[in-house]
């Protein structure tokens, strides 16, 4: 046998010595490459003969693509070189290399697909439950370990890991879910909580100073003392959770703290109020208002989820806060917002039982437990979880039937056709049946012993997995792959319809049910998810700007919010009116509400509701890269690098590979203690040949975004610490003091020569290759899509896709064609 | 029965004998078997690895002088009275370890490029030796940390990050409260269900293996093996949920409710893990000391602070900021000296818990305010090792802290040739 193997290996070894195109790639780098890369002086990390062309694993076949890249670019070998491939020589070393990546990555997704077998995501094993179990407001993502990321998404099969720390977490997520979904006893008492004078608690016994009321009506002014919103409204408590009909009566005015007394709001302007609920310390945001001005007769109404014991905050979002120190600028007349009125009714059920407690026991019988029911008395920790007060009753009922076997059969396979997204098999039925069968012969009642067969489908790898076959999707596992791509969540009945009657997997049906789908709410888990990861919006917190040479920013979450909001917006737009992706470079639109118009300085845009406006001329605004949430997110809060904005340019947006920093080499930061301009240090390592290569294409996209400030406002100078032109200014009522340093200059040359001097000019340098970027865009929806990364192999279907969109690169369109290509309906 | 130690271990367990040379390529299974055998050590060897999230003025902490004779610097001044049981390095970082805050994850495991889009992450020094001692105590490691979920920095072979627990009350209850009859009857209960769930599943995923490519076979397998190793764990706490906890004097504190109050919560935790080992009830801790969120204030009892922790360490370099953060950065070195005198006061079989207590004391960050992951602040206390120096390398270009943590490795018993980017153990660092 080890004979056999033995010749197989030569033979095998043999065959590929004796490949001509592999003798070419050898002859070729042995002559071009293998001077810098070789193990002696392995430059760029690459020592080539590390990299074998059998081509067997991902890594190999990743780094041969990119040096297929390198060369095809021309940027290897370097053109300084005197020793330079002739033209001939290029073409036939790109001709081999091509055809045996391609040969090579076309067997495997033959035999095995694109894809290896995909789990689902912490954030997809939230919306799956949140949708299986009709528990909109479930949370339970924290249970789960963080999943690891893979070129950017965390739904990359080939980097996704599974040790035993998921699956106890899977065990107590699906149990924590399940005990939600179960309602037990009768139908709650509904709640209400009515008033007319709203008393908040921060300006009833604590302070002494005046209390801002008139007539009434409270009015919350900019905070005259530091005090962190939002503020509690108090006076009852939460008895059960559940989602509550919400209202009050708030407009904006003005106020005189001298006089306490009201005066009409100033024209054009609208007021901005928040709403809160949770625990003291985590207030979860309900929803934000605009507010109308100078008087409300009619309740604000909404519904909200609240949990038991949660408290109830409003926050004056528009208004200035003086958090840490005392206002040194107080107008007498100030703005206000007046509040009058309060109400809190609920819990709302549609039905009772819930539908979530549906999904699970249907309607059967609940009674007192003895001895008689079962052997072991309830278990019933849920009790904690929704009601007040657990009290002897409820915690002794137990959901009975008188039909176990039956009723067991006809739940479970309901549940199990929805969980597994398919069809279940006798089989597998049976399996689960038995196991609900043991639990109940050994004395668990039929609550107790159907609900663990439940956590039992949660933790099993067909709820966890994809099932998919190489070769083309059946028609089930194309109805998972569009769910989880545009919902992020289990297929919904018309999908498994479709899929049950074998009509799905038709080009026509493939694109109404897209329509369908990106029409459905849910649509907005792509676009927050899509947006999160590829433009790394799910860093945004990660930093807080600096108060010193900030205090405009100080603790305001309305613009937090606001900046973000603007983002997923702008890329709802595209999709819904299907505008073209040169829009994701530039665009004469901006998505923006009265808090980003203020930053962005634009005039006569109020309250909250972001809108499209159109970009006022000189205003250097359109497109995702000059959007607050992305210099934000490339920011750290003080300071802005255009090295960490150029990478996040070429790497998102440019789709220019960037090797990561090579070791032992500190970054550049820039230094707030001396305005010297992080510029010329720079200037001095793209003079270094080994730093250069890489920094030619980093730094330019960096520098056209420095006039940009930490949270996206324009800036003609550097704000600095010391050694600057002191300003004093009076920001949020706070007498203020910064100083400015260098002027900025956000001039460059692009690779290939070009020059710009401002941002503008380089978003049409970039905008003569759109299609590249519409094409890197692609590269990032598909491994969104399909849980794989964009193999050599892709490319061609990718070209056909990006050509076939010619002029019509509506991104609505674009995201049809993926749906409709080789690569998301096959594994 | 002999004199009771204070070592409170009413149950031998002992691991399997095949555990030869442990080093990062051997993978150990998690308890093959438990059959009792041999007694554990009085007094064994741990290890605990706080990470502090935000670095430190690192001018204030290393000192000129290399060697034995080397001057107090102010932040040593706050640990002075252990002279002899720490070493302070200089001019070491985890070689390849970069990316500002996201350095954090490699910050135990080395694993290089931490902020590259597609970093995989492997085991780190914690999980690795858990591998080795995990198994003889009720928790076989606590990761905990301030107030995140997350420990940041244990991470599984798989590269599993581990939550953490955040609350000194919880992390009280889980090692000394008892919980009645009924109370524990029902958690066996769930235990058996949940080792019955995961044998069921285990099966389904046989047949699932069954009709897979063989590349997705892997992913199947790491499930498998996944859910062995859970119903592994759920075995081990079955058999821990049978043993009565050990019993202490020390109350059960009160969860630190203002979020500012980072001072007291490092306390908090630190007198928790001194509970924590005088018991038995694990060997190994990482803390991950972090501020809360980066616009948090890290509150003091004697000055006013003003600005959120994170933005004060950028600005390190200003005259005005400096003395404030200088003075949060003492408050940790403060909290590290009590541990330490907390430990060096219990005493068994002639040595104290110190002498066997690895304390690592460092950071992702090197200087606060540049935010690079140059010149990590290391101070390793405890332990078998010959303290009382100042091991000093060069700043411009560094030592592999890799190294170290090999060290470290050895002396728990454990002889791998290599861990993460090591090149061998720390030179001028020598066991006692």
């Amino acid at each position: 046998m080890k004979l056999v193997t033995f010749l197989l290996i030569l033979f095998l070894s043999m065959n590929s010595w004796a490949d001509p195109r592999i003798d070419y790639i050898k002859k070729f780098s042995n002559k071009y490459c293998s001077d810098c890369h070789d193990d002696d002086l392995t430059k760029g990390g690459l020592d080539l003969a590390k990299y074998s062309l059998n081509l067997n694993t991902l890594d190999e076949e990743k780094m041969w693509s990119l040096i297929y890249d390198r060369v095809s670019h021309s940027e290897m070998p370097p053109p300084q070189k005197k020793k330079q491939p002739t033209k001939a020589e290029k073409e036939e070393f790109k001709t081999s290399l091509s055809s045996l990546l391609n040969e090579s990555v076309l067997k495997t997704q033959e035999s095995s697909g694109r894809t290896i077998v995909r789990r689902i995501t912490r954030e997809e094993y939230e919306n799956t439950l949140r949708d299986l179990l009709h528990l909109p407001d479930l949370e339970i993502k924290s249970l789960l370990p963080e999943d690891s990321i893979t070129n950017g998404f965390d739904n990359v099969a080939s980097g996704q890991d599974l040790s035993h720390v998921n699956i106890e977490s899977y065990l107590k997520a699906a149990e924590y879910a399940l005990d939600m979904a179960t309602a037990l006893g009768p139908k709650p008492r509904p709640f209400k909580y009515e008033k007319d004078i709203v008393t908040f608690r921060k300006y009833t016994k604590k302070h002494r100073h005046k209390r801002p009321k008139e007539n009434g009506i409270f009015y919350f002014t900019a905070k005259k003392r530091p005090a962190v919103p939002p503020f509690m409204i108090e006076g009852f408590r939460i008895p059960y959770s559940g989602t509550y009909r919400i209202s009050f009566k708030a407009f904006g005015s003005k106020f005189s703290y001298k006089e306490l007394k009201s005066y009409p709001a100033d024209k054009g302007t609208a007021q901005v109020a928040t709403t809160f609920s949770g625990p003291k310390g985590a207030f979860r945001k309900h929803q934000s208002f605009t507010l109308p001005n100078d008087k409300c007769d009619d309740y604000i109404t909404y519904l909200g989820h609240v949990n038991i014991g949660d408290h109830f905050a409003f926050n004056s979002s528009s208004l200035p806060t003086a958090a840490n120190k005392p206002p040194t600028y107080m107008p007498q007349t100030r703005e206000a917002i007046g509040v009058k009125g309060f109400k809190i009714e609920g819990p709302i059920f549609a039905e009772w039982p819930p539908k979530s407690h549906k999904v699970l026991y249907g309607n059967l019988r609940q009674v007192q437990w003895s001895s008689k029911v079962s052997k072991f008395p309830p278990n019933n920790k849920l009790l904690r979880h929704r009601f007040a007060k657990p009290n002897k009753s409820l915690e002794n009922t137990v959901i009975v039937s008188s039909n176990p076997t039956q009723d067991a059969q006809r739940l479970l396979a309901r549940f199990m056709t929805k969980a597994f997204r398919r069809p279940v098999s006798t089989e597998k039925l049976n399996t689960y049946m038995s196991f609900f069968k043991s639990l109940s012969q050994q004395g668990y009642s039929f609550q107790e012993s159907l609900k663990k067969t439940y956590m039992g489908i949660l933790c099993d790898p067909h709820f966890l997995y994809f099932r998919e076959k190489p070769g083309k999707l059946d028609d089930y596992a194309l109805a998972s792959r569009l769910s989880y791509f545009i919902w992020k969540s289990l297929p919904d009945k018309e999908l498994l319809e479709l899929a049950n009657q074998g009509k799905l997997n038709q080009s026509s049906t493939i694109k109404s049910q897209v329509e369908r789908m990106l029409q459905d709410p849910r649509s907005e888990r792509f676009v927050q998810s899509f947006i999160n990861q590829w433009l790394e919006l799910r860093k945004f917190q990660s930093s807080t700007p600096d108060i010193t040479l900030y205090p405009e920013y100080k603790s305001d979450t309305w613009l937090e919010s606001s900046l973000q909001r603007e983002t997923y917006s702008f890329f709802k737009k595209l999709i819904n009116e299907n505008l073209s992706a040169k829009n994701i470079i530039d665009s004469d639109f901006i998505m923006i509400n009265g808090r980003l118009a203020k930053l962005y300085g634009i005039e006569g845009i109020y309250g909250d509701e972001i809108r499209p406006v159109k970009v006022p001329r000189n205003l250097p605004r359109g497109g995702f890269m000059t959007q607050g949430a992305i210099l934000k997110v490339t920011a750290n809060g003080t300071t802005t690098s255009p090295i960490t904005r150029g990478t996040w340019l070429a790497e998102k947006i440019l789709g220019v590979h960037i090797p990561p920093p090579p070791a032992g080499v500190p970054a550049a930061e820039a230094n707030l203690a001396s305005p010297k301009t992080l510029k010329e240090q720079l200037a001095q390592h793209r003079n270094n040949s080994s730093c250069a290569s890489c920094h030619v294409k980093i730094d330019p996209a960096g520098f056209a975004l420095e006039k940009f400030d930490v949270m996206g406002a324009t800036r003609e100078n550097y704000r600095v610490l010391e050694g600057g032109k002191p300003v004093k200014k009076i920001v949020n009522l706070v007498n203020t003091e910064y100083q400015l340093g260098m002027d900025i200059d956000s001039s460059g040359t692009v690779v290939g020569g070009e020059k710009f001097s401002n941002v503008e000019q380089f978003k049409k340098i970039v905008m003569k290759d759109h299609k590249h970027i519409t094409k890197h865009f692609l590269k990032n929806l598909i491994t969104f899509a399909t849980g794989s990364s964009i193999q050599f192999a892709d490319r061609h279907e990718l070209n056909k896709i990006v050509d076939q969109s010619k002029d019509k690169d509506g991104v609505r369109t674009l995201i049809h064609q993926v749906t409709q290509s080789k690569l998301f309906r096959n594994k | 029965m002999k004199k009771q130690s204070f070592w409170i271990r009413p149950k031998a367990i002992s691991r399997r004998t095949a555990l030869k040379a442990a080093g990062v390529s051997l993978a150990l299974p998690f308890l093959e078997s438990m059959a009792a055998s041999g007694k554990a050590p009085e007094n064994p060897d741990r290890m605990i690895a706080v990470m502090c999230e935000m670095g430190y003025i690192t001018d204030y902490l290393f000192p000129k002088k290399a060697g034995r004779n080397y001057e107090m610097t102010d932040y040593l001044k706050q640990i002075e009275d252990f002279r002899d049981d720490f070493t302070i390095f200089s001019g070491m970082s985890l070689t390849g370890v970069n990316g500002g805050h996201d350095a954090a994850r490699s910050f135990l495991s080395g694993a290089v490029n931490p902020s590259s889009s597609s970093f995989k992450n492997s085991i780190s020094l914690d999980q690795l030796m858990a591998q080795k001692i995990g198994h003889l105590t009720r928790f076989s490691n606590l990761p905990l940390s301030l107030t995140e979920n997350s420990s940041k920095f244990s991470i599984l072979q798989s590269g599993v990050t581990l939550p953490s627990i955040n609350r000194a009350s919880e992390l009280y209850k889980m090692m000394f409260i008892q919980g009645s009859k009924s109370d524990v009857a029902k958690q066996l209960t769930n235990l058996n269900h949940g080792k019955s769930i995961l044998d069921m599943v285990n099966g389904e995923a046989k047949k699932f293996a069954k009709e897979v490519t063989k590349n997705d076979k892997v992913k199947l397998d790491q499930y498998m093996t996944s859910v062995r190793e859970a119903e592994k764990r759920l075995n081990f706490k079955i058999d821990w949920a049978k043993t009565p906890k050990p019993g202490v004097k020390h109350k059960m504190p009160k969860d630190v409710t203002d979020k500012t109050d980072v001072g007291t919560k490092l306390r908090q935790m630190y007198e928790m893990v001194t509970l924590a080992f005088e018991t038995d009830s694990t060997r190994l801790v990482t803390i991950y000391a972090e501020g809360g969120g980066f616009g948090n204030i890290y509150s003091l009892k004697d000055s006013k602070v003003t600005d959120g922790w994170h933005p004060l360490t950028h600005m390190a370099e200003r005259k005005d900021k400096r003395p404030i953060l200088k003075k949060i950065d003492e408050d940790q070195f403060k909290a590290l000296g009590g541990f330490m005198k907390q430990l060096k006061s219990k005493k068994t079989g002639g040595e104290t818990l110190l002498d066997k207590t690895m304390i690592l004391h460092s950071s992702n960050l090197g200087h606060a305010g540049r935010h690079d992951n140059l010149n990590l602040p290391t101070i390793l206390a405890g332990g078998k090792f010959k303290h009382g120096q100042h091991l000093a390398f060069d700043r411009k270009n560094n030592y592999n802290q890799a190294n170290l943590y090999l060290s470290m490795l050895h002396s728990m018993g454990m002889n791998a040739d290599k861990f993460a980017s090591s090149t061998g153990t720390v030179k001028g660092l020598d066991f006692a």
